[in-house]
């Protein structure tokens, strides 16, 4: 049976999302929006990927943002 | 009266000063001191985001972006290649420059420069097209060596991240600007008042990268106003010649014909 939610980790907390979901699909549910860049599992996912790449279990997600810096 | 403009990296800038955007009392304060430096370039940095302050990115994004200021993100918290190459490339993603300030720190107490594992990141992002701005020592060899990888910048400290001492080390950085003329160079790090930037641009250097000197002012606006003058004075000082030191006294003074005559030997 094909479970319609799965566990990944979201910002360094554990989430769960629907299954086959992705990564568009994903920044839409999140309302991310602005200048931020998708990490996934370690990798940069360039915006041009999002559509189709697919969000599996045990996945991490993590999105980086700007900050101040000297 | 204005500076002339410079190029670094192919992109003209009017300012010497490059600016950060870290430690100020507020958002508005930080814009309002940005915007009194005249500054060109302004440091960035990144982070994941977390949920306690997911909106904190975008709102940071929107008070610096219509600054019209070139962005120098950084690897700041770095200690490792991996950490720094990885950092150099979300930065280049998230801010769409090539442009990297390359930190990677050897020690947690004095925040210097690892030149081991610099040199090793810089090597591994001019070959990903990265245009480096390296966070060095004073150390003549270490310059030479990024020199050597292709670095056209090269950013040695003045003194530890955020102490305000100024240049520590004068002799060692006349020595850099000295064997390497053709590099340009900006000292990063430990500028703690106008006077020891206008040190700077008055040995030579073609800029100073400073953050902490006017954040952390009782009144950054009006500090970077000063840094703004003095920056400018110091480079034409350098463009205007100064003039050499003396062992001895020379009268500013014509002694011909003094209404005074005074009779030697």
């Amino acid at each position: 049976m094909i479970s319609e939610s799965i566990a990944i980790v979201f910002n360094g907390v554990e989430s769960t999302v629907a299954n086959a979901l992705t990564l568009a699909r994903f920044i839409e549910e999140k309302k991310l929006s602005g200048r931020f860049v998708v990490i996934k599992n370690d990798e940069i996912r360039p915006k041009s990927s999002w559509s189709e790449d697919v969000i599996h279990s045990g996945d991490r997600i993590d999105i980086v943002t700007p900050i101040s810096g000297g | 009266m204005q500076a002339s403009p410079w190029n670094v990296y192919g992109q003209t800038l009017s300012s010497r000063l490059f600016i950060g955007t870290a430690l100020y009392p507020s958002p508005k304060i930080m814009r309002a001191a940005i915007k009194a430096s005249r500054a060109d370039v302004i440091t960035v940095s990144l982070r994941r985001q977390t949920s306690v302050d997911a909106e904190g990115g975008e709102q940071f994004w929107q008070m610096i972006e219509d600054l019209n200021c070139h962005l120098l993100p950084n690897t700041a918290g770095c200690y490792s290649v991996k950490e720094a190459v990885k950092t150099a490339h979300m930065a280049r993603e998230l801010f769409d420059t090539d442009w990297i300030k390359l930190e990677v720190l050897g020690d947690s107490y004095n925040l210097q420069p690892d030149p081991f594992a610099l040199l090793e990141a810089t090597k591994v992002l001019i070959a990903d097209g990265f245009k480096v701005f390296p966070y060095c020592t004073d150390d003549l060899v270490l310059c030479q060596r990024l020199v050597d990888l292709g670095c056209q910048v090269l950013m040695p400290w003045g003194a530890p991240i955020g102490t305000g001492q100024g240049l520590l080390n004068p002799f060692a950085l006349k020595t850099v600007r000295q064997q390497l003329p053709d590099i340009t160079l900006l000292v990063d790090a430990g500028i703690g008042k106008p006077s020891d930037a206008v040190q700077a641009l008055e040995m030579g250097y073609d800029g100073v990268l400073l953050n902490t000197a006017i954040a952390e002012a009782l009144e950054p606006e009006l500090m970077a106003y000063a840094f703004a003058d003095a920056i400018n004075s110091g480079r034409l000082a350098y463009e205007a010649g100064i003039m050499p030191k003396r062992e001895n006294a020379k009268p500013s003074t014509p002694l011909l014909d003094q209404p005074i005559w005074h009779q030697h030997g």
